[in-house]
């Protein structure tokens, strides 16, 4: 009973604010709805069992890639622009084909709809397990995403700083 | 709490994802679609793995690789808008035309 309530306020807040990231006409308000989307779909992780990602959820989606959002929000772009108008002229057409898959998501579901009926128990902690298969099975997955993380970082400073010499 | 929900949670979100990236006209908001199908993506990764394989957290795991994957995209995305606002001077995709011909 506890985890409907919990589920619906979650699972609405998320998808309101979501569309609110989308057609909401100042961007700084954007990334911080994005944050409160993020932080909700954390939540529904919660609930779902997976208490390590709820964590990282927020720790990085909510930390780090929403902060970062507002950061070059605020170092580019001018004020002005808030007052243009934020959809482009593909908006209906581009409504028309999200609202298409989402009745296609919806039509799957609906056919397998007798086969899943419940959730099976969660697990009782599913942190250790996720730490068992990162340092076990998939060590050397794992050495190759830092890899891609660094290699990322460096690209990332080496773009955002600009090729040029005066600019250092 | 029936698995269904999740998925059309899920689904729901991938669809103001597409919206997103393809109606928004500044480009820091087509980034921030691009994260809400990320987190669709995920979302039905977790949700996938608690009613399938309850015993095992190999979903959960893979969602960890794709959330990593996702803040180097980010990153990368945000270090490239920052470079063409330099450039352009604007942060509107339709006057991005330097490919143009």
């Amino acid at each position: 009973m506890l985890t409907q309530v919990l589920f619906c306020f979650l699972a609405a807040t998320a998808v309101a604010s979501a569309i609110g990231v989308v057609v909401v006409r100042n961007v700084v308000h954007g990334a911080l709805l994005l944050g409160l989307c993020l932080t909700m779909v954390g939540g529904l992780y919660g609930i779902l069992g997976a208490d390590f990602l709820f964590g990282a959820q927020i720790l990085i989606y909510v930390g780090a890639i929403a902060i970062l959002f507002l950061f070059v929000v605020l170092l580019s772009g001018r004020r002005a622009e808030f007052a243009e108008k934020p959809l482009n002229a593909m908006a209906p057409q581009a409504a028309l084909a999200a609202f298409l898959i989402f009745a296609l998501v919806g039509g799957i579901l609906a056919q397998v709809r007798e086969a899943l009926h419940s959730l099976p128990p969660a697990a009782a902690a599913t942190t250790s397990s996720v730490g068992d298969l990162i340092l076990g099975r998939y060590a050397i997955a794992v050495e190759v995403l830092g890899l891609i993380l660094l290699v990322a970082l460096v690209g990332a400073t080496l773009m955002a700083r600009g090729l040029d010499k005066e600019r250092v | 709490m029936n698995p269904i929900a999740y998925f059309l949670v899920s689904g729901a979100l991938l669809a103001i994802g597409i919206f997103g990236a393809v109606a928004r006209r500044n480009i820091i908001s087509v980034l921030m679609a691009i994260e809400l199908m990320f987190n669709a993506a995920n979302l039905n990764l977790i949700a996938a793995n608690r009613l399938l394989y309850p015993d095992t957290a190999a979903g959960q795991t893979l969602a960890i690789f794709s959330i990593t994957i996702a803040a180097a995209e980010a990153v990368v995305g945000l270090a490239l808008v920052l470079a063409i606002y330099r450039k352009f001077d604007n942060v509107f995709v339709e006057k991005f035309n330097l490919l143009k011909g």
